[in-house]
């Protein structure tokens, strides 16, 4: 009785050595290229720490400062705030329409569904990025089509009010990764339904309200807490375009945290900035989570 | 059984694993060991010497002639560039110098190298020959008596224009113009101009162009000899007031246009694209405009006032890690690089003009029209040209906020005074001893 408890034991035990043995050079990554900086940043985030120096304990100087003594801070979560919320629902929208348009049966659909992603393939490049600045400048593509209609364009990235726009346009742009997400899940609303509410009469709006809408529902979480991440941490198209200028209407937060770790080296600020962010992207993805219990349906659930 | 068949596997895959890395690094260390063979039969230790620098196409290729030739000459050193535009630059730089992995040798400018050399980043660099290379641009490398630069050209601030331009309405500058002139002239030129372009760029965004303004009104740098603030509020509303009259009056561009400008960018440098005709400039930079269009821009002195609006500064410097494991050879370089006239042969004007009085000589026959441009601004200038004294330390930092100071004044989105009473606290707050 005893020895075989004994092997039981063991035998779990070897096999969980395997497991880990073979999931090691991924452990070793996560501890010693994630775990361990980001201990290290905790600290340094209560620092005076400009990197050639070694550090100076200040409390939460950092972070007091942070809230009562820093317009750019403020400034630009403002910006990030801003950016999130029109470029997430925009971005989700779009990819959504583009999704319906393609879970068609027509014939080479799978070309255009290649064709239509391409963008966001390369859509996060630096290239990308300037061509970007070349399309909403002063002579770019976008003032030229103007032109024809006798509009006068203007230098949509120079100008501060509609600079942030054009970054919001670019990342829209980039809605390959969530429209196959959703395309995926538009594949997994049995066709039953709709062919049952067209009996009924239903007409197109309310079978997208009342059966793909709620259908979808889970991958819209999904794409929503994605994108909401992925939203908060743009960084490379507002350095290459807009370098978070005109006076700052593009500053997002990652670009500032960049400029006080690289450009100024205040790694002990920014690592408290990191941790503010950190703790806001926390706070808002679980705001997300809170309120998916009111509007996403899991049809195991059954109807509510 | 099955216990055994899993730990067969697990090492088959270690093997597998441990195979493919020997593997990988076992080829290029055999390759760098013929190849370190080969260099000691031909004298001295292999040395890869790593070598940064900023600037335009023109530099890149007279640079990288030079980097050939010194190798060709000492087959021991090789290089390892590392060059760019001023974009990003001094990031890349200071983020390398912080994980303790600096190149060897680092192009570092007049605006930080205090902030460098206070951190104890740079090397000694006494041993270097500087005996023919004029004092002030040597002492402008040193930090508390210590020389951690080697001044590499010698550079004046002036104006660039579009000589093409002005030729064809048959305009021509007077030799000493003042502000006044070039605020006119701006203004009688404009009429003349097809849509979309402008005589003068708008400077209320431009540092170095203020400094010029302020300088020729007598009231000094935006900081004095011993780095105390030193902007003048009355001369800054004047300077904001005229450039925000032209502004209205379309003769420099709006603010929005403006601030798209990226140097040297055949298609947002607004000189190049045609949008502008007037720029303020380094003499230095003048081989980056030429190349790009030829024989179309020149030169034109620091307009004056009651004074001079000029100033000459040592263009970049040559500076040493105090990381680098090879500094000796890294100094012989440098040292190379600013007395040796075959260096000059492939440098040329691409610093600005040679610090050593006889590579000056000896280039001086072999001049080029653009080269002698530099030149010819660097000797008017400096027949009154301000004093320059070296940036205080966080200048640099200073510089990159008060640009954006003055971008929000240019839009309107602040009122000159405030963006005075910002600058002084930006000041305060970044300067250091």
């Amino acid at each position: 009785m005893n020895a075989g408890n004994k092997l039981f034991y063991w035998k779990r035990w070897s096999t969980s050595i395997a497991g880990y043995l073979f999931i090691s050079p991924w452990l070793l990554g996560f501890f010693l290229l994630t775990a361990w900086p980001m201990i290290q940043s905790f600290y340094y985030s209560f620092t005076d720490y400009v990197l050639l120096d070694s550090p100076r304990w200040l409390g939460f100087g950092n972070y007091t400062k942070m809230f009562t003594d820093d317009p750019k801070f403020i400034g630009s979560l403002k910006v990030t705030l801003l950016f999130v919320s029109f470029s997430v629902p925009l971005k989700l929208a779009f990819a959504l329409l583009v999704a319906m348009l393609l879970n068609r049966n027509l014939k080479g659909m799978s070309v255009y569904r290649t064709i239509i992603y391409f963008p966001s393939l390369i859509g996060a490049s630096v290239a990308v990025s300037i061509l970007w600045s070349n399309i909403f400048g002063m002579d770019g593509l976008l003032n030229q089509l103007l032109g024809f209609l006798s509009i006068e364009g203007k230098s949509w990235i120079g100008n501060p009010d509609t600079a942030l726009g054009t970054l919001v346009l670019l990342v829209v742009w980039q809605f390959g990764s969530s429209m196959v997400i959703f395309l995926a899940g538009l594949k997994q609303i049995p066709v039953e339904l709709y062919e049952a509410a067209s009996m009924d009469g239903a007409r197109a709006i309310s079978r997208f309200f009342r059966i793909t809408l709620p259908m979808l529902s889970p991958v819209i979480l999904f794409n929503l807490v994605l994108q909401t991440i992925g939203s908060f941490q743009m960084f490379t198209q507002a350095y290459i375009v807009t370098k978070g200028g005109p006076i700052d209407s593009t500053y997002m937060f990652a670009l500032y945290l960049y400029e006080k770790a690289f450009a100024r080296l205040e790694m002990g600020y920014a690592s408290a900035m990191a941790w503010v962010f950190l703790l806001l992207m926390g706070a808002v993805t679980a705001l997300v989570f809170a309120s998916s219990e009111r509007w996403v349906f899991y049809e195991s659930e059954g109807g509510k | 059984m099955k216990k055994a068949i899993s730990w067969i596997s697990l090492l088959i895959v270690l093997s597998i694993v441990l195979a493919i890395t020997a593997c990988g690094s076992g080829k290029p260390k055999n390759a760098a060991s013929t190849e370190e063979s080969s260099r000691k039969a031909q004298g001295g230790e292999a040395i890869k010497l790593r070598i940064a620098w900023a600037g335009s196409q023109a530099r890149h290729d007279a640079t990288l002639k030079a980097l050939d030739l010194y190798t060709k000459k000492n087959p021991n050193v090789s290089f390892e560039p590392e060059f760019s535009g001023f974009d990003g630059y001094y990031e890349k730089l200071t983020t390398q110098s912080a994980a303790k992995n600096a190149p060897d040798i680092m192009q570092i400018d007049t605006y930080n190298i205090v902030q460098y050399a206070s951190r104890g980043q740079l090397a000694d660099l006494s041993s270097v020959n500087v005996a023919d290379v004029d004092p002030n641009l040597v002492s402008a490398g040193k930090y508390k008596e210590q020389q951690v630069g080697i001044p590499l050209g010698k550079n004046a601030t002036g104006f660039i224009y579009n000589k093409a331009v002005l030729d064809k309405l048959g305009v021509k500058l007077s030799e000493n113009m003042t502000w006044d002139d070039l605020f006119k002239l701006a203004r009688d030129i404009q009429p003349k101009l097809e849509k979309g372009k402008y005589s003068l760029a708008d400077l209320s965004m431009d540092p170095d162009a203020y400094e010029m303004f302020q300088l020729s009104k007598g009231k000094g740098f935006a900081h004095t000899a011993d780095g105390k603030f030193n902007i003048d509020h009355e001369t800054w509303t004047e300077f904001n007031a005229i450039l925000d009259q032209l502004r209205k009056e379309g003769v420099v561009p709006p603010a929005d246009i403006t601030v798209t400008y990226k140097q040297f960018d055949p298609k947002q440098d607004l000189l190049l694209n045609g949008t502008v005709l007037f720029l303020s400039t380094y003499a230095a930079g003048f081989g980056g405009f030429d190349n790009v269009s030829p024989n179309t821009f020149a030169l034109t002195p620091a307009p004056s006032g009651e004074k001079s609006g000029g100033w000459l500064v040592p263009s970049q410097f040559f500076t040493v890690s105090s990381n680098s494991k090879h500094a000796e050879e890294a100094k012989k370089f440098l040292e190379w690089f600013i007395n040796d006239t075959e260096a000059a042969d492939a440098l040329m004007l691409s610093r600005g003009v040679p610090v050593s009085a006889k590579v000056l000589e000896y280039v001086s026959p072999k001049l080029s029209g653009s080269d002698k441009a530099q030149i010819e601004l660097l000797d008017k200038t400096a027949a009154n040209a301000n004093k320059f004294s070296s940036r205080p330390n966080g200048y640099w930092n200073f510089r990159m906020d008060f640009i954006k100071i003055m971008q929000e004044v240019a839009f309107g989105k602040t009122n000159p005074d405030l963006g005075f009473e910002a600058a002084q606290k930006k000041y305060a707050e970044l300067i250091k001893e």
